[in-house]
């Protein structure tokens, strides 16, 4: 059976005054129809630019330089704009982080979501747009959508607008859709709605998805799977009770353990310590060695290959070598029974 | 027309007024108090001649011996009803003297007009579509060393070389003798202040839509649009275009101060016969009543231009209109 | 009880669009805080609590009630004015946004500084720099930060340095305003740290605004509900979360996500019926510290 998109061995780098800066370095995985992959991780690790690679959405200073993108089989790492552009829409769409400045603010909501509608059918006439549009904004929950029509996004909430870019992310049926930090700019009582309302569509419509997020919470709720990146690579990944209930890596531990809900009364939080690497000029071996506490000689040394813990499991530590010392989660084990 | 329609251009009506107003009595007393005299330009040299007592008299018959206040609530009066008094040099109704002129200039700067915001944006999306490529760099290279410039200068240049040496272009005027009719030769003789005009203006705006059109490329609902599978083409021409539209428009408008001045200027170095030589003169022979009406005039446009880019502003930008809450 | 150092009373706050309309991003708001104790304010964008801070600082000027700050009405001019130099520099803010409340052009060390010099303190430490330094420091930095820009910093070392920079007045209040919302969880946990240790070792007070409601649950101990404009429930944050009464706190409450996906997917989303809502009515207390709006 072919997977609906299987990533090999991509890297993209981008040229920057300052040298060549590794945004996303040697990340494999693979994704079934209808299922949703979480990539979760700091602000900075690759994970947007990951999502853009594949879209090829990228800023000219970017470059694939090795690896494979193969969607249903398909190698398009090397497809050009022209190509990219018919398979866009139609096969993979996006839904971005901020909806204030997605749309385009001098432009009626329907003719956008109707721009998207007609470029992938260009016969249809334009009571046929407009009917789709109307289904589409019904289909994402915008109550009357008739009369919000022709109304501009500045006169929507932001709720309403990130409904109005899902419409416009549906608008030709994609297989799979990238969902960037969809909901990190809305205010918390409509974040969950978004996030349900989304994976109930993705459900209904047997969409695949990536969920870009850095929320913990947010990655509970939706994903099947979950991807952990840090400094550009995965280092963990697996089904998403086993990154929850079972990671791996230090790493893992160190974000779930930093998360508010993790503490206990009167504790402190367990930071990770310092900051992120920068991703110009990365230090040998791995690059979470000096954040690590669980850091081994080796750490700084070689850059630990992905060791498989289950099928589906698999993280980039010397932790899981055989030689290494036994070390024990800090975490682990089912919290809440 | 609704209500507020109305309101709004009742409003609109009264900056105007009021704006007329302080701007006819500023040019009044300036012209008045600046040196000079203005019997010269009615009598000529005869003026040198005259006695103290013809002179008052002179004077007297021209309300020119009354307090500078008198002599505007006068001439205001007049004006009001549509009798801007007449030109001491030619001795005619201003509103006369004006007439043949400002045909020419109203060809010469709205036709200038007209092509420097053409071609302005034409150049502004070629330079956004080819951006930091070799068409856009040399665009950028050419419109600076064109608007640096100075279009006096640049003015003589162009008459030395195509009307002098090669004899191509009449170097002034707008029309050979007796040809006034003729629209070929009306035109041949346009395009050298026009290209002056068109040169010297047009990067400085062909440059602002660049900008303001690579701010609009930036933004991310491009992205969203072309993850939405759409080309080049249309996101440039159907979605950035309408975003800068407002600016474009309301630049347009603010500009026709910047755009009349320089016809002033360049019709006074082909001796083109406008409004632009004709101030100057005005200016220069204390002509005050044609001096007025000028300035009235050159005053009523600019004004009247960024009203309008007001008005366009407040009326295109669909976030400036009532708020209505989508949820 | 503590001591009140805080006390809020029907504060109003509206913002002119154009002479017609207008908003009114405070109503009637009332809270109080006391010495030593971290105070929550949440709710949705636009519910007014930036404002509610920044009335509280003098950065807006209040509209209608009455602040008093350790008894000094701060909302009488005559009285600002008495005491402003105590209330300048006793009272500091931290935004959200460090990218754009730091001056750019300005070194690290001259940020922290400045507002010393502008008060003519004399530093404890001789000279400036040797001040800024050690607040940089204090704040989990290195003195090789001293001579950099802003733009060099990361957002996390950024945020940092307005806390250096609002601590260097050895203020006793602090009003952050979003101080995390902008950062990684490994380096919110790293700023919510400093923040528990300051109000622990230095009896710190602060108030705290925030949306994310498992920030405040971690850190504060009271916590106030605002929606559009009002306090719709005040309560020590254990009682807030655990028997939240107003049905807007109650859909607040329900759609904190958790990190577990067992638990997130069964969580049931309550939704707050916005059209139900009814601005008047005023604060009751139903348990001890524990207030709700009622409608009667």
């Amino acid at each position: 059976m072919k997977h609906l998109l299987e990533i090999e061995n991509l890297s993209v780098s981008f040229d920057t005054s300052q040298g060549k800066l590794h945004a996303v370095r040697n990340v494999s995985f693979t994704l079934e129809e209808g299922q949703v992959l979480a990539i979760i991780g700091e602000s900075g690790c690759g994970k947007s630019v990951l999502c853009r690679s594949i879209m090829k959405l990228l800023p000219p200073s970017a470059r694939i330089h090795s690896g494979k993108i193969l969607v249903k089989g398909q190698d398009i790492a090397g497809c050009g704009e022209q190509e990219m552009k018919r398979l866009r829409g139609r096969l993979f769409s996006m839904v971005f982080q901020d909806p204030m400045t997605a749309l385009n603010p001098v432009m009626p909501i329907g003719k956008q979501i109707g721009e998207a509608v007609r470029i992938h059918n260009p016969k249809m006439d334009r009571t046929a747009v407009r009917e789709r549009v109307l289904e589409l904004m019904e289909l994402v929950g915008i109550p009357c959508p008739d009369k919000k029509y022709k109304l501009y996004p500045c006169h929507f909430s932001g709720g309403m607008r990130q409904r109005s870019v899902l419409a416009i992310a549906l608008a030709s049926d994609p297989d799979l859709l990238f969902a960037d930090e969809p909901t990190t700019a809305l205010d918390v009582t409509i974040q969950a709605q978004i996030l349900d309302l989304i994976r109930d569509l993705q459900q209904k419509l047997h969409m695949a998805m990536i969920l870009v997020s850095h929320d913990l919470g947010v990655v509970a709720r939706a994903a099947d799977q979950v991807a952990v990146m840090y400094a550009g690579k995965i280092v963990e990944i697996g089904t998403a009770e086993e990154i929850f209930y079972d990671p791996r890596h230090p790493y893992t531990w160190g974000l779930m353990m930093a998360h508010p809900s993790f503490a206990k009364e009167g504790e402190e939080l367990s930071a990770i310590p310092g900051m992120p690497p920068s991703l110009l000029n990365l230090p040998a071996g791995d690059a979470f060695a000096c954040r690590n506490p669980y850091a081994l000689a080796i750490d700084y040394k070689e850059e630990p290959p992905m060791f498989r813990i289950t099928d589906t499991h698999y993280a980039a530590t010397w932790l899981l070598d055989e030689r290494a010392p036994e070390v024990r989660s800090p975490i682990g084990g089912h919290r809440y029974g | 027309m609704d209500k507020n329609m109305i309101l709004f251009f009742g409003k609109k009506l009264v900056v105007f007024a009021v704006s007329m107003f302080v701007l006819s009595l500023t040019v009044f007393y300036v012209a008045r108090f600046a040196p000079g005299d203005p019997l010269v330009s009615y009598y000529g040299d005869r003026v040198e001649k005259m006695s103290q007592e013809e002179r008052e008299k002179a004077e007297e018959r021209l309300g020119l011996r009354e307090p500078v206040h008198i002599q505007y609530v006068k001439w205001l009066e007049n004006a009001v009803h549509g009798d801007f008094g007449i030109s001491y040099k030619y001795k005619r109704n201003v509103l006369e003297v004006i007439q043949g002129r400002l045909f020419n200039t109203l060809v010469l700067g709205g036709v200038g007009f007209i092509l420097i915001f053409g071609l302005a944006l034409l150049l502004g999306i070629l330079c956004v579509w080819f951006e930091e490529r070799l068409v856009d760099r040399i665009i950028c290279q050419i419109g600076v060393v064109t608007s640096c410039i100075p279009e006096f200068w640049f003015s003589l240049v162009l008459i030395l070389i195509f009307s002098v040496w090669l004899k191509v272009f009449p170097s002034s005027g707008a029309y050979s003798m007796g040809r006034s009719q003729d629209v070929g030769d009306r035109i041949f003789h346009l395009i050298l202040p026009m290209t002056i005009v068109v040169t010297s203006h047009l990067w400085y705006y062909a440059y602002m839509i660049r900008n303001k059109l690579l701010e609009e490329v930036r933004a991310d609902y491009v992205l969203l649009a072309k993850a939405k599978g759409l080309g080049k083409a249309e996101i440039l021409l159907g979605h950035c275009l309408r975003g800068i539209m407002p600016s474009y428009l309301s630049l347009m408008a603010v500009s026709v101060s910047h755009i009349l001045g320089g016809t002033y200027m360049v019709e006074m170095v082909f001796s083109y016969p406008g409004i632009g030589t004709l101030s100057y003169e005005s200016a220069r022979y204390k002509d005050y009543n044609l001096l007025m009406v000028l300035c009235i005039f050159s005053g009523a446009i600019v004004i009247l231009c960024s009203i309008i880019a007001q008005a366009i502003n407040e009326r295109i930008d669909p976030g400036m209109g009532s708020r209505e809450d989508g949820r | 009880m503590g001591k009140m150092l805080l006390e809020v009373k029907n504060l109003v706050y509206e913002f002119h669009l154009n002479r017609r309309i207008k908003i009114r991003a405070v109503d009637d708001l009332s809270f109080h805080i006391e010495e030593g104790e971290v105070f929550g304010l949440v709710g949705e964008s636009g519910s007014g609590k930036s404002t509610a801070a920044r009335c509280v600082m003098n950065l807006y000027r209040h509209q209608g009630g009455t602040i008093s700050y350790k008894g000094i009405s701060i909302t009488d001019p005559k009285e600002y004015r008495k005491n402003k130099k105590m209330l300048c520099t006793k009272r500091q803010i931290i935004f959200q946004d460090s990218s754009s409340s730091l001056n750019q052009r300005m070194k690290v060390a001259d940020i922290i500084a400045e507002p010393m010099a502008i008060s003519h303190m004399t530093p404890p430490r001789k000279t400036f720099r040797k001040e800024a330094e050690f607040q940089l420091r204090y704040v989990g930095m290195d003195a090789s930060c001293l001579d950099k820009y802003p733009w060099e910093l990361s957002g996390g070392m950024r945020q940092r340095v307005a806390i250096a920079r609002a601590l260097a007045m050895e203020p006793e209040f602090l009003a952050a305003d979003e101080p995390v919302a902008s950062l990684d969880v490994s380096i919110q946990a790293q700023i919510l740290n400093l923040f528990k240790h300051l109000q622990k070792e230095h009896g710190f007070t602060f108030l705290f605004i925030a949306h994310d409601l498992s920030v405040v649950r971690y850190l504060c101990d009271r916590a106030g509900v605002m929606y559009r404009g009002k306090m719709v429930e005040t309560a020590p944050v254990r009682e807030l979360f655990d028997n939240p009464l107003h049905p807007y706190t109650k859909a607040l409450v329900s759609a904190i996500p958790v990190p577990d996906p067992v638990l997130e997917r069964k969580r049931k989303l309550l939704v707050f019926d916005e059209e139900s809502f009814r601005p008047e009515g005023r604060l009751q207390e139903v348990d001890r510290g524990h207030f709700v709006l009622k409608n009667d």
